[in-house]
């Protein structure tokens, strides 16, 4: 179970007054375990900075994290790395893999961060899953864009992470390509029950989640499925 | 389409806009050209001052010399030839001459002058404790070394000394002559008389041994080789002789040639270095600006705008950097002259010629143009369709472009280095060392990424890490590793070739250093000569045995040249005739001595014995290797020996490389002790560690027991060569230190770019759950492990490279600087280290989030 609570974060301006701008006020957000959610709202409305709140990647000025039943606010340094890197997968826009590895190392770089035992069947079974298996010894700059993304989002699941956070994944690609990747996306969390928030900007992406918020002013509302 | 204003303004944007990028850019042009600058001032300055010395050296900027009287109409002749280039001309007459005094009688050299002589520099004396300069000799008067009035026992400058049948009285004693270089062949105190008397001293007899010499100086002083050639190839008669101060010979100037062209190949070295960390910067440029420049052909620039933007930023940058550096030597000129001169003594006077300035100018305008060529081809090649599909990586350059943009590079510095080191020679080998230094080095990176690839999987996380981003970066990784061992490389090679080069002209030990020279000294007188000198100065008098003798036959072959008529086709035929019917000094030792290295055969075991049964067993010689080369003798030829009427015969047993400017007596051919010792012979030797006046003491005390000994005070002569020779290893030592100062910025500038290039990549790490201290550890055992290899493989290399430049280029025995190159190493492994340290710091500021708030840029 994934909890947020009265999330706030603001940003002091360089500006010559050093005035503070509210990016999220209170937030509030509660999320089964297995859940899928979108978020969705306009450019520079915080979804960026609330993905990087709940990743732990970055601090918020109040408020908690709360995820297996774990706050993140409670912890700090080497642990907190250790508790994001094993229990959090990101997806980012970007893909951003490692340049000099093939498809099957960079599969193998999380779980050698984290000092659990690398696995070839299970390498392979995860490049499978995203029908990648004849490419794991391709480095990236050597796989389509599609196919990067789709090795990002085989390397962000490898760990097996309790909470999976998702930038924008196909942002980068072409439309078909998109819905390519979004379709393995959808079949791996769903196989696997992996509690995820997507941020997007697609409506129809969003609408294949469980639930659909809308980043207002700092806050989330609920979006009725239509 | 934009015009060149709206592009200069664009141009002027982008340098603005990357601020820190651009300040690192200029700074390193900066820092090279400003490095190359004051080399090249240097070299110049030193370059005009030995030829200077040279002109003073010679007395003019080219001689007509021969060893009898040249007739008026004679020189007519020879004058017509290059009438239209004389500015000044002056005689001199010199002869070997009896003076007498009072007391006592000398042989000197008398230099009989006419009032234009010296037509360079001036002849310093002393009259009754008041230094003056000779304007003119007045008639009936003359000027002596300092060992003449020791010798001749004056008393009063006013004595009267009887030349031939004429008497003069001393003007003044010499203090400086500029003519006077460190020669072993002078074997007597000069006199400096007019040569209007010259006639009426009744000197000059019909067969008389005189040195008639001519000298000239011109309007253009640089067409002094052409002329010399332009007379040798017209007057045939090998008796006479041109000379021009601008040829290099074999003696003292050679030395300053070394000198300055090492500081050529300084100065290339240093800015070769910022050129090489220049490309590195621009091929880093481009991948940070390649999507600006797509934004700039969606928004309408077109391929040549786009091209002309990159030419015009390169160019504002290298004149802005270029104008920095003249500032900055124009500032501090008046200032380091001021030190050079003062503190370390050092007489030159800076300045550039103005083709030299231009050259340079050139260089460091055209030279990043030409580095930026590829970051050129990258731009024009770089497709805004890129931009839209977001592709990850841009335009490349194709391998055979690289290659062909790598030899015009590699010719363009060869034709370079050619100049800089003023020798075709010179400058191809040094490039050619470089070029197989480059090879060496890929070979050495190849072999080691098939080693670590197959063993990178036993290795933990960290320098498993370390070690695949080393072998599949390649192009970055072989990038750093070749800059890094070709800085190492060309650093190194500085400190061998200069300890070489100072090695071969100074002697190491001070005690070797001579005071005074005795020639002459006969069998009979040696005993008593060295008694005395042990009484005097408790030294040991070490002599050295003289026979002359001439070669027969090498190999039953004659040796002498003798012309059908008596006529020789050319006059390098003539000259040679000349060369071999010439004696030879013989001498004869058991050991070699500091001044000699064995570089062929076997030297000789002990003294030789004569074995009456078997006649093929001959006395052992050894030859100097260059005058064996010269005399076409090798190991196990035999050389038959006309001594005093006796024929012997000797076989070379070995072959030594002879250091000429030891200030040691040397001789060509050394003998086997045991054969020469009941030959007519004299000796010479050599006392060092003396004071003036213990010279004076020795010179007195000489001439009231052995009359026929000449001494020659060889002191000041010496000390003042080896003072200059000092002081440019100083002044070669700032200059080397000055291009390590442009490669440490080159290592900076390096791992700076390194660990900004790969921020992102350190960012993702600690997304996936590296800690920073992971992540520094990486990092560090990536570079630690490219700076040890550079470091050993760039120490090597240099000295293998310092060697084949020393042996095959300057032709002398190598003298590795360990001290200098290991200082130079603990300081490059120290400096890495804080470099890494500070480099470093920015990652523990990274922030994973920024991951997140990247949009639309690719790590």
């Amino acid at each position: 179970m994934i909890q947020v609570r009265d999330l706030v974060k603001t940003y002091q301006l360089n500006s010559a007054d050093h005035k503070k701008v509210i990016i999220l006020n209170q937030l509030n957000l509660k999320m089964e375990t297995g859940e899928i959610i979108a978020i969705v709202g306009s450019s520079g409305s915080g979804k960026s900075t609330l993905l990087g709140l709940i990743s732990g990647l970055d601090q918020p000025d109040s408020g908690e994290i709360i995820i297996q039943q774990q706050s993140l606010q409670k912890l700090s340094g080497d642990y907190l790395t250790k508790f994001r890197s094993s229990q959090i997968g990101i997806v980012f826009q970007q893909y951003y893999l490692v340049h000099h590895l093939t498809a099957y190392e960079n599969l193998a770089l999380p779980l050698e961060i984290l000092k659990k035992p690398v696995q070839q069947e299970k390498i392979m079974e995860a490049l499978r899953n995203v029908g990648l298996d004849h490419r794991a010894h391709h480095k990236p700059n050597e796989l389509s864009g599609g196919e990067c993304q789709r090795l990002a989002i085989a390397r962000a699941l490898i760990i097996q992470p309790s909470l999976l956070l998702a930038d924008e994944p196909s942002g980068s690609l072409d439309v078909d390509t998109g819905v390519m990747v979004m379709n393995v996306f959808f079949d791996q969390i769903r196989k696997n029950k992996t509690t995820t928030i997507l941020v997007t900007h697609d409506l129809d992406l969003a609408k294949r989640c469980d639930r659909i918020f809308k980043l207002n002013s700092g806050k989330l509302e609920a979006v009725q499925h239509v | 389409m934009f015009n060149f204003s709206q592009i200069f303004k664009f141009a002027i944007k982008d340098i603005l806009s990357q601020k820190k990028l651009n300040l690192f850019f200029s700074l390193n042009l900066t820092l090279g050209f400003l490095g190359f600058l004051l080399l090249q001032i240097f070299q110049s300055s030193l370059n005009v001052q030995t030829l200077d010395k040279a002109k003073e050296i010679l007395g003019g900027d080219i001689s007509i010399s021969a060893r009898r009287e040249i007739s008026d109409s004679e020189i007519q002749n020879i004058e017509k030839l290059f009438a239209a280039d004389i500015q000044r001309k002056s005689k001199s007459v010199n002869l070997f001459a009896m003076i007498k005094s009072q007391n006592n009688a000398r042989l000197v050299m008398l230099k009989a002058v006419d009032h234009q002589y010296p037509l360079y520099g001036e002849i310093e004396v002393n009259h009754n404790g008041q230094a003056q300069k000779i304007q003119k000799i007045s008639k009936d008067t003359m000027y002596v070394d300092p060992e003449v009035i020791d010798q001749l026992k004056i008393n009063s400058l006013n004595e009267v000394i009887q030349i031939g049948r004429r008497q003069a009285k001393v003007n003044g004693i010499i203090s400086n002559d500029p003519s006077r270089s460190f020669q072993l062949g002078t074997l007597a105190p000069f006199v400096f008389f007019s040569i209007e008397n010259l006639i009426e001293t009744d000197l000059i007899k019909p067969g008389s041994t005189l040195t008639t010499t001519y000298y000239y100086q011109l309007k253009d002083s640089n067409r002094a080789n052409e002329i010399k050639q332009l007379l040798e190839k017209n007057i045939l008669d090998s008796s006479i002789r041109f000379t021009s101060a601008l040829q290099d010979d074999e003696g003292g100037n050679q030395v300053f040639r070394y000198l300055i062209d090492y500081l050529g190949l300084v100065a290339l070295i240093s800015i070769g270095l910022s050129f090489l960390c220049l490309s590195y910067m621009l091929n880093w440029f481009f991948q940070i600006q390649k999507k600006n420049l797509a934004i700039y052909k969606i928004l309408g620039l077109n391929d040549f705008s786009i091209l002309s933007l990159q030419a015009i930023k390169n160019l504002i940058l290298s004149s802005y950097s270029f104008v920095v550096a003249g500032i900055f030597l124009w500032a501090f000129s008046p200032f380091l002259q001021n030190i050079l001169n003062n503190y370390f003594k050092i007489k030159i006077q800076l300045n550039i010629q103005f083709n030299e300035f231009l050259i340079s100018f050139l260089i460091v305008i055209l030279g990043p143009q030409l580095i930026a060529i590829p970051s050129y081809i990258l731009s024009y090649k770089t497709n805004p369709l890129a931009l839209i599909r977001n592709e990850l990586s841009f335009a490349t350059i194709s391998r055979s472009m690289q290659l062909y943009w790598s030899l015009t590079v590699l010719s363009v510095f060869w034709i370079l280095s050619i100049f800089q080191s003023h020798s075709v020679k010179t400058g191809s080998i040094f490039i050619l060392g470089l070029v197989l230094s480059i090879i060496c080095v890929w070979f050495l990176v190849w072999f080691l990424r098939q080693i670590l690839e197959k063993s990178v999987l036993r290795l933990g996380f960290e320098n498993k890490y370390a070690v695949l981003s080393l072998i599949r970066k390649s192009a970055s990784t072989n990038l750093i590793f070749m800059t890094m061992t070709l800085s190492i490389v060309i650093l190194t090679l500085l400190p061998h070739i200069k300890k070489s080069i100072i090695e071969e002209v100074r002697p190491s030990q001070e005690s070797k250093i001579p005071s005074a020279f005795l020639f002459d000294i006969q069998m009979d007188q040696k005993d008593q000569l060295v008694s005395e000198v042990e009484a005097l100065f408790k030294q040991k008098l070490e002599l050295t045995p003289l026979v002359r003798s001439r070669i027969l036959k090498i190999n039953e072959q004659n040796y002498e040249r003798v012309s059908e008529q008596g006529i020789f086709k050319t006059r390098e035929d003539e000259a040679e005739a000349r060369f071999r019917n010439r004696g030879v000094n013989l001498t004869y030792k058991l050991n070699l001595q500091d001044s000699e290295q064995l570089v062929k055969g076997k030297w000789f075991d002990g003294v030789y014995k004569e074995n009456p049964k078997d006649t093929n067993h001959l006395p052992e010689i050894s030859l100097e290797q260059k005058y064996a080369e010269r005399i076409n003798a090798n190991i196990n030829d035999v050389i038959t020996f006309d001594v005093q009427g006796l024929e012997i015969k000797a076989k070379v047993t070995s072959l030594r490389r002879v250091r000429w400017t030891s200030f040691r007596p040397n001789f060509f051919i050394v003998f086997q002790p045991g054969v020469l010792e009941e030959a007519p012979q004299n000796y010479l030797s050599s006392l060092m560690n003396l004071k003036q006046d213990e010279i004076q003491t020795l010179q007195l005390r000489v001439v009231d027991l052995f009359p026929n000994i000449s001494i020659i005070n060889v002191k000041q002569t010496v000390e003042k060569s080896l003072g200059f020779i000092d002081q440019m290893a100083l002044a070669l030592q700032i200059m080397a230190w000055l291009a390590l100062l442009v490669g440490f910025f080159v290592f900076i500038i390096l791992l700076n770019t390194q660990i900004s290039e790969r921020i992102n990549e350190m960012n993702l790490l600690q997304v996936l759950g590296s800690s920073q201290k992971q992540i520094t550890s990486i990092i560090m055992r990536q570079f630690t492990s490219i700076a040890v290899l550079s470091l050993i493989l760039g120490l090597s290399l240099g000295a293998i490279l310092s060697y084949v430049v020393m042996g095959v280029i300057f032709k002398i025995t190598i003298s590795f600087d360990i001290p200098t190159v290991l200082i130079i190493a603990l300081l490059l492994a120290v400096l890495t280290y804080f470099i890494l340290k500070v480099s470093l710091k920015p990652l523990k500021r990274i922030q994973p989030i920024q991951l997140l708030k990247m949009d639309g840029s690719s790590n």
